[in-house]
């Protein structure tokens, strides 16, 4: 009986220990993973409080060993920095409000009503989502220059109104409220613009956060479009205006142009560090069933 | 921790938005830029500039035209930054509303040739001058070949960028070469790093600078043909001559001899970083020579500030050792273009603006922001230029005074080529299929990229004649 207990005890200890070593190497791999993802912004920020000189100097260390601001001192005189970001959370609140209006409608239709061609219908929406948007710029471009919306913010946002990939979204959460949920508020006289924004709307808010942050990554990081329909500098978004740091085919120093970027890439880590967890939960909504 | 940490994050943007604000207003006194979008005062005709150029150059630019507007009461300059050149050119010929299309553009010489085939894109500065009006005629001859059409202005450049090699003057001088003599082949070069490295000279022989553009540079500086119109002076090519014996041996004796130099170690690993491999290496005494062009010289100086030596700038070597053409270098960097607006009042401010750019104090200050060599030997004696020169790029005088004299007939590598990105490209690609694989037969890959710029080329004409 002892050595039977003996064994057990023994055979458990073995089994802790393997689980230990298990989590010890899966923590140490997180870890490495992590360290990987992060060296380019670490090297960035690092870089952008040097000069040339020190970077020749002493190579690709971390630690700077005579900083500078001057080159963020050069971004904030030089550039509408304030102006160039306020640009751009706008841009993203009217794309964001058009993605939820847009979005919502759609998908509903998708998943409530039952009509013919409702798969084709969602399936051009897919397919839409694989042309480049850059194939479509140049006459787009020439569409909004017709209407005179350059340098408007209707202009900036009009061809992200609608997406493809919100519509993804939405009607990929829809079908998993329970069909019950909408009969029940048919028995009690609810329509269905009532029900979806007194019902549907409010319990779709986190894969609202996950749009929302779909959204805030794709127009803060748009180049091309915003670039072609504004010339005023008082309408350009922040990607445009921190390329302003650049020199063109001049050799710049590394540290202004990461300086840049580090004062652009703020708002996104922001974003990202506050609402991670819808993110995730919007990269995985729909793939399990039930 | 990750709510305290989204809070500082946030509070950090808070405070730099705070921080930042408006663009500072223009100071007192000369060279204060007035910023983009600055409102046009009532009574003067705008000149719209779209420009490409961003950070010191472009707030020279800026200040050039603050200066211009002050001193004149009929035009205003208002400065744009619309992204890299390509991206200019892409919004100029989809602009449709005249009423939204700048004045005044800014273009590389890599793109003249694409804006001067694109009908009815540019006014030609011969609208407005002739070739013996001062403000052309002070150019130096590259200059005119590759900033004139046919012998016409066209463009104007607002400095003379020039690519080459900067040399570690004092190896060279202690292995007893003379760099100027030696480095004007590719055999000349694989012979100096040759003996630079195997004499214990300097570690290792030449970093090169891995664009796509060397090639036609170093045909170019032997005064070889690869297109059918006189390498962009006259007319619109029809025919790549590539496979002719004279390019192609040329261009054998280009790829050889670098292949070489790296299988037998006189040469950085090609596709080194320039910026984070070439420059450290040339800058902390590693290697012998960097290919670069001379706009990179602050960036060069910077590298061996800690353990200064005297630098030399050798112009662009030739693909063979037929020897220098005669015409004198090629030229390239980038200048202003008249936009046809539509506004011929406009564009005549234009050109005006660009005739103020040509004057001594604003030609020394975008020579000196840009690294590029002035536009003229009168520039070049200027008092501030030569401070600069004394103090701090002395090897700005030899290279000054070796392309002085080059023509208008110069081989030039890029105008009225309207496939220039194609070219580019595929030399580039020559580059990396000759250096990654010893075994790769040299002349069937030349042969292969005049296929593929033919085809490109014929493209092109189906689609634009």
């Amino acid at each position: 009986m002892s050595s039977n207990n003996t064994s057990l005890a023994v055979r458990k200890s073995k089994e802790r220990t393997k689980r230990r070593l298990k989590s010890i190497l899966s923590f140490a791999f997180k870890v490495a993973l992590g360290i990987v993802m992060i060296f380019p912004i670490v090297i960035m920020i690092s870089w952008s409080i040097r000069s040339d000189v020190e970077l020749v100097k002493y190579g690709a260390s971390i630690i700077p060993h005579d900083p500078t601001f001057r080159f963020y001192a050069w971004c904030f005189e030089n550039l509408n920095l304030g102006r160039y970001i306020l640009n751009s959370f706008i841009q993203f609140f009217i794309v964001f409000a058009g993605h939820v209006i847009t979005a919502s409608l759609t998908a509903y239709a998708l998943v409530f009503f039952k009509f013919k061609g409702a798969g084709l219908v969602f399936g051009m929406v897919i397919l839409a989502q694989s042309i480049p948007g850059d194939v479509n710029v140049v006459a787009n471009y020439i569409t909004v220059q017709r209407l005179g919306l350059v340098d408007t913010f209707f202009g900036l946002t009009i061809t992200s109104i609608v997406g493809g990939m919100a519509i993804f979204m939405m009607r990929q959460f829809y079908l998993t409220v329970p069909r019950e949920l909408k009969e029940a508020s048919e028995i009690d006289g609810c329509g269905d613009i009532r029900f979806l924004m007194r019902i549907l709307m409010p319990i779709s808010v986190p894969t609202y956060a996950s749009l929302c942050i779909y959204d805030f990554i794709g127009v803060y990081n748009s180049w091309l479009w915003p670039l072609m329909v504004t010339n005023d500098d008082n309408m350009r978004t922040v990607q445009i205006g921190l390329a302003r740091a650049l020199n063109g085919d001049v050799y710049d120093e590394y540290g202004l142009v990461l300086a840049a970027s580090t004062v652009a890439i703020i708002p996104t880590i922001i974003v990202f560090v506050i609402a991670q967890e819808y993110l995730i939960r919007g990269m995985v909504s729909g793939s399990v069933k039930g | 921790m990750k709510k305290f940490l989204a809070m500082l994050l946030a509070l950090v943007m808070v405070l730099s938005l705070v921080a930042c604000g408006q663009k500072q207003p223009s100071g007192e006194g000369e060279g204060e830029g007035e910023g983009e979008g600055s409102a046009v005062p009532a009574g003067r005709v705008e000149v719209l500039m779209w420009s490409a150029a961003g950070g010191s150059v472009a707030a020279e630019i800026e200040a050039a035209a603050a200066r211009f507007n002050e001193k004149q009461d009929k035009y205003w300059v208002t400065y744009t930054y619309q992204g890299n050149y390509t991206e200019v050119y892409t919004k100029l010929t989809t602009t449709i509303n005249e009423k939204d299309l700048p004045a005044l553009g800014i273009v590389s010489t890599e793109l003249v040739g694409t804006y001067a085939l694109t009908p009815g894109l540019i006014a030609p500065m011969s609208d407005y001058c002739k070739a013996t009006d001062e403000v052309w005629a002070k150019l130096n001859g590259n200059l005119k070949a590759i900033w004139g059409n046919n012998g016409e202005p066209f463009c104007y450049p607002y400095g003379n960028s020039f690519y080459g090699s900067f040399v570690n003057a004092d190896v060279f001088a202690a292995a007893g070469i003379d760099p100027y003599e030696a480095l004007t082949s590719t055999k000349g070069i694989y012979e100096a790093m040759k003996k630079i490295v195997d004499g214990g000279y300097c570690e290792g022989g030449i970093g090169l600078d891995s664009w796509g553009g060397f090639v036609w540079y170093a045909l170019a500086a032997n005064g070889i043909m690869f297109m059918n119109n006189d390498n962009g002076r006259s007319g619109i090519p029809t025919e790549i001559l590539i496979d002719t014996p004279e390019v192609s041996n040329a261009l054998y004796d280009y790829m050889y001899y670098f292949r070489k130099m790296q299988e037998e170690g006189y040469m950085m690993t090609y596709g080194a970083v320039w910026g984070d491999e070439v420059l450290p290496a040339f800058g902390g005494g590693k290697i012998a020579v960097a290919t670069g062009s001379i706009a990179a010289s602050t960036r060069i100086l910077n590298a061996m500030a800690e353990a200064p030596f005297n630098v030399a700038w050798v112009p662009h070597w030739s693909a063979s050792d037929l020897g220098h053409a005669p015409e004198g270098y090629a030229s390239s960097g980038t200048g202003f273009c008249i936009v046809d607006n539509g506004n011929e009042e406009a564009m005549q401010g234009a050109y005006e603006f660009i005739c103020y750019t040509s004057e001594e104090e604003n030609a020394v200050n975008l020579s000196m922001a840009t690294g590029y060599l002035p536009l003229s030997e009168d520039i070049f004696l200027s008092d501030t230029y030569q401070d600069y020169v004394k103090n701090t790029f002395p090897a700005a005088e030899k290279a000054f005074y070796l392309q002085q004299n080059a023509s208008p007939e110069a081989k030039h590598a890029n105008a009225l080529n309207p496939i220039n990105n194609a070219c580019q490209s595929a030399s580039a690609e020559l580059w990396s299929a000759v250096m990654a694989d010893p075994t790769l037969d040299i002349k069937q890959a030349i042969l292969d990229m005049d296929t593929k710029l033919q085809a490109e080329l014929d493209l092109w004409l189906t689609t634009n004649t």
